[in-house]
């Protein structure tokens, strides 16, 4: 198992944001994780890769413990997180948000093959390479954060909230640039509250509610679930 | 006209100082976001640092400064883990050890060494002598190295790998350390760079003006003015706002009175500030 959580307890000052979560990324896959606001999804990514504390329990990577570990460490093993909000660097240029995305790496020659996909990829940033990426519309800034994901050769990709605030136009673009980075043989675990997004690219979903895990399984029980289509969907 | 000239050379030597200056304290704040108001004291000791080894043990001036610039540089280290690291979220905290920490620099070398005023022997000493002009080689050699590691600094902020990271931190600090970017080690980094250049621009302004455990006050107000006339986090504003207060702080003196002249930059800073109070650059140079 690429990713393995165990029994996860995380606490913000005394209250619990994360109770007993266990849930696994299989090698290759692309698995969702919703849930309404607050249920703590961002929290989850922000334990794997380093950002806080966990209270118990573990979460596996490669099968090497990684609470505990330093963010940098984590970044190291191929644990990529592309942040909410996407917290790029908004007075750098495109192309120094994409380099930096790299930080860690030394093999010039892969790096710049990388950043060559990312910009055959999405030739608008290509386009806006010597732009502030502070100065980019909703979409495009996605892209960049998307883009410097792959720029650290990620082996797992943790995206939260990726279709935040960006028009239903790009959302729908959203679906492609997911699959295209499974086809390259990144894993990808996808948090989102646009559950039709979720439910459009992956294999395998975890439903959290108040920081537990309330339905867990392959998709197709998803898209029938009661639960989901109810809290969710607004049907 | 021999007035005008003299306050010019003196405005550009000032300049290089503050700018210098400026630039350690805005990199302390814009990647660690604390005021390290113990820059001056940093600076003060440097002087001190390069006067005890070439004066008092009597080592060759060059490799006083040298030393002491590495020196100073090096406990930028012990500085970034021990005394800014821990209080970096709680700025009141920060504050109250930033006061510590000048009191206790400034104390030690009152006490030790005694609270008189003494000079630093010149670098190169002689006269400048270009046509009609003359001035002293101090000037000249201050504004010199000012203005030589301004460009390498400038250099290294903008177009290198860590220069990079240093701004990527200063933007976002958790989005830089999703990026795999050890923030304690850029701090560290900015931390070393500030009290190097510290120590530096200290020795030199010893060696043109004089030097007291007490000169790091009025530099350190220097450079919160150019910091906040600039807008914090912008290298370009940074050297504007320093050849403004260079050049106040040159020409007000001779033409007015100092204290007077010290009162109108003040005025004319907060002037600014009233017409643009994100200052002069905003955030947008760097």
């Amino acid at each position: 198992m690429l990713l393995r959580v165990s029994n996860l307890t995380v606490h913000y000052g005394k209250a619990v944001a994360l109770e007993n979560v266990s849930m696994e990324v299989a090698e290759g896959s692309v698995v969702t994780l919703v849930g309404a606001n607050g249920a703590g999804k961002t929290t989850l990514l922000r334990a794997m890769s380093g950002l806080i504390p966990a209270t118990s329990g573990g979460i596996w990577f490669r099968d090497r413990k990684i609470n505990g570990l330093q963010a940098p460490k984590i970044v190291e093993m191929g644990l990529v997180h592309i942040p909410q909000g996407r917290r790029l660097f908004p007075y750098l240029t495109v192309m120094s948000n994409l380099q930096l995305g790299a930080s860690l790496r030394n093999d010039k020659v892969a790096v710049k093959q990388d950043l060559d996909n990312v910009f055959q990829h999405f030739p608008r940033l290509y386009e806006r390479r010597n732009q502030k990426a502070g100065t980019l519309s909703g979409g495009e800034q996605q892209m960049v954060a998307i883009g410097r994901g792959l720029m650290a050769a990620p082996k797992l990709l943790l995206m939260d909230e990726p279709s935040l605030g960006l028009a239903p136009l790009m959302v729908a673009e959203l679906v492609p640039v997911i699959k295209y980075i499974n086809e390259r043989g990144i894993s990808v675990l996808l948090v989102e509250q646009n559950v039709s997004l979720a439910l459009g690219v992956a294999s395998q979903g975890y439903a959290l509610q108040v920081g537990r895990i309330v339905l867990e399984g392959d998709i197709e029980k998803f898209k029938t679930s009661e639960v989901v289509k109810t809290a969710y969907l607004g049907r | 006209m021999n007035m005008i000239l003299t306050s010019t050379v003196n405005g550009l030597v000032l300049s290089a100082i503050y700018i210098l200056v400026a630039l350690g304290f805005g990199l302390q704040l814009s990647i660690m976001g604390i005021f390290n108001f113990a820059h001056g004291a940093v600076y003060m000791i440097g002087a001190y640092v390069t006067y005890g080894l070439s004066v008092a043990l009597g080592l060759n001036q060059w490799v006083s400064l040298l030393i002491s610039v590495i020196l100073v540089g090096a406990s930028g280290l012990l500085l970034e883990k021990f005394c800014f690291r821990p209080f970096q979220s709680k700025p009141t905290h920060m504050i109250v050890m930033a006061i510590a920490l000048i009191m206790i620099l400034e104390t030690a070398v009152e006490v030790t060494l005694g609270g008189v005023t003494r000079a630093l022997p010149a670098f190169v000493p002689g006269i400048f002598k270009a046509g009609s002009i003359s001035v002293d080689n101090e000037r000249v050699l201050a504004f010199a190295i000012g203005a030589v590691l301004l460009a390498a600094l400038t250099f290294l902020i903008q177009k290198t790998k860590i220069g990079q990271q240093m701004l990527a931190v200063a933007q976002d600090a958790e989005g830089a350390a999703l990026q795999g970017i050890d923030t304690h080690r850029i701090a560290a980094t900015a931390t070393v760079i500030a009290c190097a250049t510290a120590a530096l621009s200290g020795s030199l302004m010893a060696t043109i003006f004089s030097m007291n455990p007490f000169m790091g006050d009025n530099i350190l107000l220097k450079a919160i003015q150019v910091v906040i006339l600039s807008g914090i986090g912008s290298i370009g504003g940074v050297l504007v706002g320093g050849l403004i207060m260079g050049f106040l702080n040159a020409f007000l003196p001779v033409l007015i009175n100092a204290s007077v002249g010290e009162v109108i930059t003040i005025l004319i800073v907060l002037g600014i500030l009233l017409i643009r109070p994100k200052g002069l650059f905003g955030y947008e140079l760097f």
